[in-house]
């Protein structure tokens, strides 16, 4: 398997939008959406775009009211601050440019994240799997050192039914039982 | 094909890392469900669920740390298959102390409960302060809970006792079964709980059924231990307290670990019942006890050991949800009590010995 990076590549437009995007973040449901797609665990609903873009509109206008305002040094040493023009592009614009770029941006991190984790997620995968066969493989060699008889609840002795009783269930109660 | 340079590796990184460091860490873990439960009523208003953030647990608070009063139905599969039922009554003071009562019982439904025999009465009594700690369902170790149980939130809300609630679900990664809990919705107050077995039948379930946030505790008898117990740290005295040094257990069911490691100082209440080493392990949500006593219960008395590393003796028996493994081991008594299969226990009951 070829795990490097080498085909995987930000389109020279996006890697560009994206330097203009400043320090936005993103808004909570999009981050947890975008958590849970790197970790394999739910693939975003559609409709989540259709949420989180007010959002984004108004965090991107927010911070470009902000940026406006504040001078902010020079952007050359800088890789995610404002470019001069960005503060020239009306609010609603930027804001959905940044919410478009931002939501490119991290589909392609996840696709690249996905592509790049297929065989790392196939060989935790594997192990977990190896790990669940030893393990049942040790149950099944300790249960097999065990000869026990099957008794009624009342056969038990008052202490374990004691402890079975302090856990929820119901016995017969009895002197003995002192937990 | 495109080729990825340094830039593209470093802004990937750097989206990334501003991601990240968006992503809630402690606060989240208190309002990261609340906000994907606002999501889903204004969203979908389907019944599906959706997997909950691995980092973000539902923030939950237990009735026995609130001042408050609270009745609830308790339900208990029990060894015929049938489901015992209780009513109870939990009064807790919000700084520490609380008291568990038991007003009645039915059986098959929550309805017509009637009074509680002495005997009952009595033993419920007795064991109030574990079933608040052990039996009631409380998160344990965060990081075990997520590791061992698959989290979902479900969609829409239910109303318990006239209090608005979410709903989630955890599913045993290892196939112990599922835990269902009922959170309030404003105070995340714990209104209810189901327990399932490995084919999803229910074994336990516990609901609200009403709740006084202004309580009377004129008269009340706060809980007490009904034995004296303390910390097993492994020193001689503890050794000398228990008269023998508690066997540790090779095999552990997936995802469990211990929690605390106790002595029961029964022999101060009942003279004739010896100490108890108490072994509480955890998976996140369901608690195993792992005990041993010196043997005078059974077999005869103290004198009538099995001799060293051997196993006789040993019983199980299905006490509908709880399973429980018991066996002579070394002039010990073991007991091995969980909500899980019994093969687990066995297997737990047979690494003691080689």
């Amino acid at each position: 398997m070829n795990h490097d990076n080498e085909n995987l590549e930000l389109p020279q437009e996006l890697q560009d939008a994206l330097f203009g995007l400043g320090d936005l973040a993103a808004p909570s449901e999009l981050d947890q959406r975008v958590a849970m797609s790197l970790m394999g665990q739910e693939k975003a609903p559609d409709e989540l775009w259709s949420r989180v873009q007010p959002e984004l509109c108004e965090i991107a206008t927010t911070h470009s009211v902000l940026s406006a305002a504040t001078p902010s040094p020079s952007h050359g040493g800088r890789l995610l601050s404002f470019p001069t023009w960005v503060a020239s592009v009306a609010p609603v614009r930027l804001a959905a440019a940044a919410a478009l770029l931002l939501f490119v941006g991290v589909s392609f991190i996840v696709m690249r994240s996905n592509a790049n984790n297929a065989t790392s997620t196939q060989d935790l995968l594997a192990q977990a799997s190896t790990i669940r066969a030893e393990q049942a493989a040790l149950r099944d060699q300790y249960r097999a050192r065990v000869f026990a008889q099957k008794v009624t609840p009342s056969q038990l002795s008052p202490t374990a039914r004691g402890l079975a009783s302090s856990l929820g269930a119901t016995t017969p109660a009895t002197r003995g039982q002192a937990l | 094909m495109f080729r990825l340079s340094r830039f593209s590796v470093s802004l990937a990184v750097l989206i990334s890392a501003t991601l990240v460091s968006c992503l809630p860490v402690e606060q989240g873990a208190q309002t990261g469900p609340s906000s994907l439960s606002q999501s889903s009523q204004g969203g979908f208003g389907t019944n599906q669920s959706i997997a909950a953030g691995e980092w973000s647990l539902p923030s939950v608070v237990y009735p026995e740390q609130e001042n408050l009063r609270v009745e609830r139905h308790l339900g208990v599969l029990n060894s015929a298959g049938r489901m015992t039922w209780q009513h109870e009554a939990l009064h807790a003071d919000g700084a520490g102390e609380f008291r568990l009562d038991l007003l009645g019982v039915a059986l098959d439904n929550p309805m017509g409960f009637s009074l509680p025999s002495d005997i009952q009465f009595a033993a419920f009594d007795r064991r109030q302060r574990y079933l608040v700690s052990f039996r009631d369902l409380h998160f344990g170790n965060s990081l075990r809970v997520r590791q061992n149980y698959e989290w979902h939130e479900e969609f829409g809300v239910t109303t318990v006792a006239g209090v608005l609630c979410d709903r989630y679900s955890a599913t045993s990664r290892f196939g112990f079964g599922a835990v269902e809990f009922v959170i309030a919705a404003d105070t995340r107050l714990l209104m209810g709980w189901s327990l399932r077995d490995t084919e999803g039948q229910i074994t336990m379930t516990s609901t609200t059924v009403s709740l006084d946030w202004a309580p009377d505790h004129t008269g009340i008898a706060w809980s007490t231990p009904a034995a004296p117990n303390q910390a097993y740290t492994g020193s001689a005295a503890d050794i000398a307290t228990l008269g023998f040094e508690p066997t540790p257990a090779r095999y552990i069911p997936q995802g469990f670990a211990t929690s605390e490691e106790r002595m029961v100082l029964v022999e101060t209440i009942f003279p004739d019942i010896l100490n108890l080493h108490l072994d509480v392990l955890d998976d996140g949500l369901r608690t195993l006890f792992f005990a041993q006593q010196r043997n005078i219960t059974r077999g005869g008395g103290p004198g009538q050991s099995t001799g060293t590393g051997q196993l006789a003796g040993a019983r199980y028996s299905d006490l509908g949800g709880i399973r429980v493994v018991e066996g002579l081991f070394d002039g010990r008594e073991i007991f091995i009590v969980a909500p899980l299969p019994t093969d687990e226990l066995m297997a737990m009951l047979g690494s003691l010995f080689d």
